[in-house]
């Protein structure tokens, strides 16, 4: 909302204070250094960009609006519009879909609220569904719907119902929700699971649904998103079985592709409003790389201590910080580390707060209006205030390690200096590969568009599961379409095994008069969980005292995650894996107290089924393949040391996997033209395969589980992988010359999820960017940085790795980033 | 590459992987499905009903009639049904413990004699727009007998007609009565109305739920081991009201299934036994009304043993018949009493007695009562404690009698461990107190007030 500044000479003075706070900061951070300057990969300090102040472009407000609104929002000291929620509203009263992608605190939820009240305003009858990622997310927004529309003032039959309807919404108020609000705030699960299968009852809402707002778009990518697109495939049908066609309003993180993908969402056209009129201040943004303490090893400084200092500095100052941290165990550590240097009078508020999931919903709001008011002076937070919460504008955002990737960096450095304020940000990076690559090429990050994000709504897994429910929630016709895939064919399928049932005439041909039923006593969404890909969990019992659930894992990460003797950790415990029910779908755990956790030995065998493509030059495919793992051990890791000090073998069953895999060959000349010895070529192909798994995972925008590696080094079938970075693909057998080495970078849910697909449209640069990280690590002989531990990858692996990816045809230089292809 | 089919196949398994031999079960039962399909005027026949027409469909309608003088177990039909319509009063009091959610709306309460009940058979149990009701079965009582009726759905793309068949007979019944009819039939049977965006005939029906009564009359059973919470099912009621045990009943598990193979095969015969439940049970409703409201009618001397006499004073409190349902207590109380066996429901009969005669104002009756309670040997040591403090607080504010007060407190803190001592202390210091105040300055007072 665009609020005029009325710069008393008091503000005006704290505003001076502030700025130069600040820039002391910045002087002592990055002494005697001008704020704008050429980057230097090897300094401390590698990058200080400064992003210069925009000012505000207002529109005023369209004609048509309801006086009531415009008056309402005068009141509440907006005298105009921003130019892009008036472009919003304009795009939406003629009739189209839009995405809105602006910064943080642009006012972005005007965009949609205008709209949406105005048309309830206008028509009490019309109704509106908003779908947020969270509860917490929705609660935040219901807050703001509830003051917007108190200034509105519209009482008694007038009255807008703005109601949140989650699992935590009561039974009896559910059905008044159901039939009297106007805006129901809820999130895809519950749309999934306790909207869309009793639709009946919804019929008010859908009758008159005339708006869907997908507030964070950018957080449905991957398996989340495609299974959203499904949901959002079923939600249509059921509108056009009550005869509506909402209008969709997202609005999105600045991600390369918002239209894009809400495209791929939605199955409608988009138009895309990205051209924020909201005022900006001034913006500096620093790259920290703790300084290297053993530079054989290539250990650096810990980030987290590194992050300390950097917060000290602007802490000590007065100014406001966030300081967003990658784990909750980490944003523990650093709530204790700055309570230890700035929480020093007991009795007085609080002025250093963590933040993160678990804690309890009252909590975390007296953390938030802490916030806003002042008295809490530094935050320490998972990605859980990286969204939109409304904390108010901070002076500085830290990043203790890197995000993971561009669009999360822009957000959580979006938290710092909304409106006209200098604000900065800094990002400490970690010794994780990727880290080290973004903090060493700081054009990597600043010049390049943020990533696409992925989703793959055809993956059979998930859409079979969608069929399921749809056909439950409304008979699917015998010409009916759902998705790309023929849903005929999958209805056939579903047809033998007895859970739907065609009648309506005698053939098989594609028929309009033909319907499928369900024919099954189960409610298939209970069987479907949107944030993975199997909703078969593994639920963990801490039996230390009286057995109770302490936390839930996906199938797919159980094995490795809650083998037997694993340390298993929840909110910075311990706990050790007694006993592993596979059957039962359980795993055993016991308190207890020790300093190292474990990482699994996770061997793979990858065969190839199809190959859709290859290259000219048949070193780059993709296709299709069938992975088969099994957990064969374990290692205990020492805390802070990451030494190795101990490990177990096991036997566990054997898991496989149908899915879509990019893979690399090494031509056998290639291999041969190579100098050393077989181990040294063989240490090579490991090594690089090493550094290109973490580049994929930079180019896809995806998580680290995401993605699985195999390595077939050319010496044996069967490739290890670790389930943490820090493991290597280990050799397990003798050498054996005859195989061609292979790297497999393979979607890690069965059916893939659309990540191998871009990662071999992008094998070129996928090839550049890993040369450039190897050769761009301080490192002698390798290290876990570029392509892994010297212990696990030969004393020769990083020079053979280098050597093989310039035969391979990588460039020496950074190139332009291209496209992502789909 | 494998064919979509296969893949599917493997997916739909449930192996998740493309697992070959799941995939290979799944096509193998394909193969061996029977193809064929239903045929409404077959189906009638074999299941001794008639197709009944309407524009969107048909419906298959079966009626049948058991006549007054027929039995089932060793209950003459026509007396259970002659007690239902004969007990308006016992009805009246029933409607007011468990309102039927009509009563807001101008409509007169209808006659007993247009009474009717309603059980469905559906396609599952869990809810939602996927689960349908394929079988609606209806009964209504007249002086010859009881009439059942029902509309089978001779394949899903039939419901309309169904639904409209089954609107036209039921506008403008009587009270409707169902077992567990609130919390499954009736949402149920709305839901199906709003899918196909149409009016329910049953919205604003008056509707009397026998669930909820007959758990409070024959929920707890007396045994010798003490009180059993037992199943409150109908097969239960059945067999203890009228000693029925049915043979080869279908289990209920297998309903669904026997519906989805009838639509997949056109084979009507493996329905009958499916019908024949769904009669019996509309039946058995009947009695388990019957048997209600003739305990409402004659009153605690017509209950069986302590639980019923507990059950039904719990119904008659719940109506607001309050000196009906003390005698029914006191009925409860005299039957424990007389066989001894199970003091910790002695213990809330009690409790619940004092408690109604605390609310009706008879204080020295609640009080009698209390006195009984805490005197029980075997009483719970909650409710004991609970009869002392109702004591110590009668005989410190109400009849001013302090020493007896302090006894009570002293029983009480004998008793006591934890939590309430110290609130039984602090009441004991201040009867110490005022006894003290009393001796000093009015002690013939209160010798005269205790002789009162």
């Amino acid at each position: 909302m665009a609020t005029h500044d009325f710069a008393a000479p008091q503000a005006l003075r704290t505003r001076e204070k502030k700025e130069v706070a600040l820039q002391g900061a910045l002087q002592v951070l990055a002494p005697g250094e001008a704020l704008d300057r050429p980057d230097t990969p090897d300094a401390v300090v590698t990058a200080v960009r400064r992003l210069p102040a925009i000012p505000a472009r207002h529109a005023p407000y369209p004609d048509g609006l309801t006086p009531g609104l415009v008056d309402a929002l005068r009141r509440r000291g907006a005298t105009e519009l921003y130019s892009h929620q008036a472009e919003a509203y304009a795009h939406v009263a003629a009739g189209r879909n839009i995405v809105v992608t602006t910064p943080t605190a642009s006012g972005k939820t005007l965009c949609y609220n205008l709209p949406v009240l105005d048309a309830i305003l206008k028509d009490a009858s019309t109704r509106a569904l908003y779908l947020f990622p969270t509860k917490a997310l929705a609660q935040d927004q219901m807050a703001e719907l509830h003051e917007l529309t108190a200034a509105i003032g519209a009482t008694g039959d007038d009255e807008i119902g703005v109601h949140t309807y989650d699992g935590d919404t009561p039974q009896d108020a559910r059905r008044a929700i159901r039939t009297r609000a106007h805006i129901v705030l809820s999130n895809p699960d519950m749309l999934h699971s306790g909207i869309l299968p009793h639709h009946p009852k919804w019929a008010k809402l859908f009758e008159n649904l005339r708006f869907i707002i997908i507030d964070e778009l950018h957080a449905y990518r991957g398996v989340f998103g495609s299974h959203l697109a499904n949901v959002l495939r079923r939600l249509q049908r059921v509108c056009r079985h009550y005869g509506s066609s909402p209008q969709i309003i997202c609005s999105s993180a600045t991600i390369a592709n918002p239209d894009g993908l809400a495209e791929r969402l939605a199955e409608q056209p988009f138009s895309l409003v990205n051209e924020s009129g909201a005022p900006r201040g001034e913006k500096f943004f620093v790259f920290v790389n703790p300084p290297v303490v053993n530079r054989e090893l290539g250990i650096r400084r810990s980030y987290l201590a590194e992050a300390r200092r950097v917060a000290g500095e602007f802490l000590r100052r007065q100014l406001q910080v966030i300081v967003f941290a990658q784990s909750r165990l980490a944003t523990e550590i650093l709530t204790t580390y700055l309570k230890d240097d700035f929480d020093d009078l007991p009795g007085m508020p609080e002025k250093i707060r963590g933040y993160r999931g678990g804690y309890l919903p009252l909590r975390r709001r007296e953390i938030e209006k802490g916030l806003r008011e002042g008295q809490v002076r530094g935050v320490v937070s998972t990605s859980a205030l990286e969204l939109g919460i409304d904390i108010g504008a901070l002076d500085v955002s830290i990043m203790a390690g890197y995000p993971g990737t561009i669009a999360a960096t822009w957000q959580r450095a979006g938290r710092a200096g909304r409106r006209a304020a200098r604000s900065a940000a800094v990002m400490v990076a970690s010794s994780a590969p990727v880290d080290q690559f973004v903090v060493r090429h700081p054009s990597y990050f600043f010049d390049a568009s943020a990533e696409h994000a992925l989703v793959n709504p055809d993956n059979l897994n998930i859409l079979v599961n969608h069929v399921k429910c749809a056909a439950f929630e409304l008979p699917f016709r015998g010409d009916e379409s759902f998705g790309r895939v023929n849903v005929q064919e999958v209805l056939g399928v579903l047809q033998e095994a007895g859970l739907v049932h065609r009648s309506g005439d005698d053939s098989d041909e594609a028929s309009a008069d033909a319907q499928w039923h369900w024919t099954s006593e189960s409610y298939p969404a209970d069987a479907v969980s949107l944030r993975s890909v199997s909703s078969d969990n593994f639920v963990v019992v801490d039996c230390t005292g009286e057995p109770r659930i302490i936390a839930e894992t996906d199938f797919t990460s159980a094995l490795t995650m809650l083998h037997p003797k694993a340390i298993y950790m929840v909110e910075g415990k311990l706990f050790q894996v007694d006993r592993l029910d596979f059957e039962g779908r359980k795993a055993y755990v016991r308190a207890v107290d020790c300093d190292y956790y474990t990482d699994a030995i996770d061997y793979s065998k990858v065969t190839i089924l199809d190959t859709f493509a290859h290259d000219a030059e048949q070193v780059a495919h993709h296709g299709e393949v069938h992975v088969v793992s099994r957990v064969v051990g374990f290692k205990k890791i020492k805390f802070y040391t990451n030494e190795n000090v101990g490990s177990g073998e096991l036997d566990l069953p054997e898991q496989q996997m149908h899915t879509t895999a990019y893979w690399l060959e090494v031509p056998a000349a290639v291999m041969a033209a190579l100098p050393g010895t077989p181990d040294d070529r063989r240490d090579g192909v490991r090594g690089m395969a090493y550094a290109m798994r973490n580049v994929a995972q930079l180019l896809l925008m995806c998580d680290q589980r995401d993605l699985g590696l195999s390595v077939n080094a050319g010496d044996d079938e069967m490739a290890a992988q670790g389930a943490g970075a820090s493991t290597l693909p280990m050799s397990t057998g003798p050498a054996a010359l005859h195989d061609t080495p292979r790297v497999f970078l393979y979607d890690a849910y069965p059916g893939g999820i659309g990540f191998s697909a871009p990662l071999y449209g992008m094998h070129a640069e996928l090839l550049t960017r890993t040369r450039a990280l190897i050769e761009g690590c301080g490192c002698e002989q390798g290290c876990p940085t570029c392509v892994g531990p010297i212990g696990e990858i030969g004393p020769r692996g990083k020079h053979m790795a280098l050597q093989l990816l310039a035969v391979l045809g990588a460039d020496a230089t950074t190139p332009a980033r291209d496209e992502v292809p789909f | 590459m494998s064919s979509l089919a296969d893949r599917l196949r493997g997916i739909v398994a449930g192996v998740g992987t493309g697992g070959p031999a799941g995939a290979g079960a799944l096509a193998e039962r394909a193969a061996h499905a029977v193809a064929g399909r239903v045929v409404p005027d077959e189906s009638a026949r074999v299941l001794g009903g008639r197709v009944e027409q309407h524009p969107a469909g048909t419906a298959i309608r079966v009626t049948r009639h058991y006549p007054a003088d027929a039995r089932y177990g060793h209950v003459r039909l026509g007396e259970a049904v002659a007690q239902v319509l004969e007990a308006t009063d016992a009805f009246e009091v029933l409607t007011r413990a468990w309102p039927s959610g009509a009563e807001a709306s101008d409509a007169r309460r209808p006659a007993l004699d247009d009474l009717w009940l309603l059980d469905l058979e559906t396609t599952g149990l869990a809810g939602g727009a996927g689960t349908q009701a394929f079988l609606i079965g209806c009964a209504h009582l007249s002086a010859g007998g009881v009439t059942v009726e029902q509309w089978l759905l001779p394949g899903f793309e039939h419901e309309r007609a169904l639904l409209a068949l089954f609107a036209e007979w039921s506008k403008g019944r009587g009270t409707l009565v169902t077992f567990n009819g609130k919390s499954f039939d009736v949402p149920l049977i709305d839901t199906r109305y709003q899918f196909h965006r149409t009016v329910s005939p049953l919205a604003g029906v008056w509707h009397t739920d026998m669930l909820h009564p007959a758990r409070r009359l024959w929920r707890l059973q007396g045994s010798a081991y003490g009180p059993v919470e037992g199943s409150c099912s109908l097969g239960t009621l059945e067999q203890r009201l009228a000693g029925v045990a049915r043979v080869g009943d279908v289990p209920g598990a297998e309903i669904p299934g026997r519906y989805f193979q009838f639509v997949r095969d056109g084979e009507a015969a493996p329905l009958e036994p499916v019908l024949e439940h769904n009669r019996l049970d509309l039946v058995s409703l009947v009695l388990v009304l019957s048997a209600t409201l003739q305990r409402i009618a004659r009153g605690p001397a017509s209950t069986r043993d302590a639980y019923e006499a507990l059950g039904l004073a719990r119904v008659y409190e719940r109506a607001g018949q309050w000196p009906e349902a003390d005698a029914a207590y006191g009925a409860s109380i005299q039957q424990l009493q007389r066989v001894g066996r199970d003091p910790s429901t002695l213990a809330d009969v009690l409790r619940r007695q004092a408690l109604l005669r605390r609310r009706q104002g008879r204080t020295s009756d609640a009080v009698a009562v209390w006195s009984t309670l805490a005197a029980l040997r075997g009483a719970p040591t909650a409710l004991r404690r609970e009869a002392r403090e109702a004591l110590a607080i009668f005989h410190e504010h109400r009849d001013g009698d302090l020493w007896a007060a302090r006894q009570h407190v002293h029983a009480l803190l004998s008793e006591v461990r934890d939590e309430g001592r110290e609130s039984a202390q602090h009441r004991l210091h201040r009867i110490e107190r005022k006894l003290q105040a009393r001796s000093g300055t009015d002690l013939l007072g209160s010798t005269d007030r205790a002789e009162g």
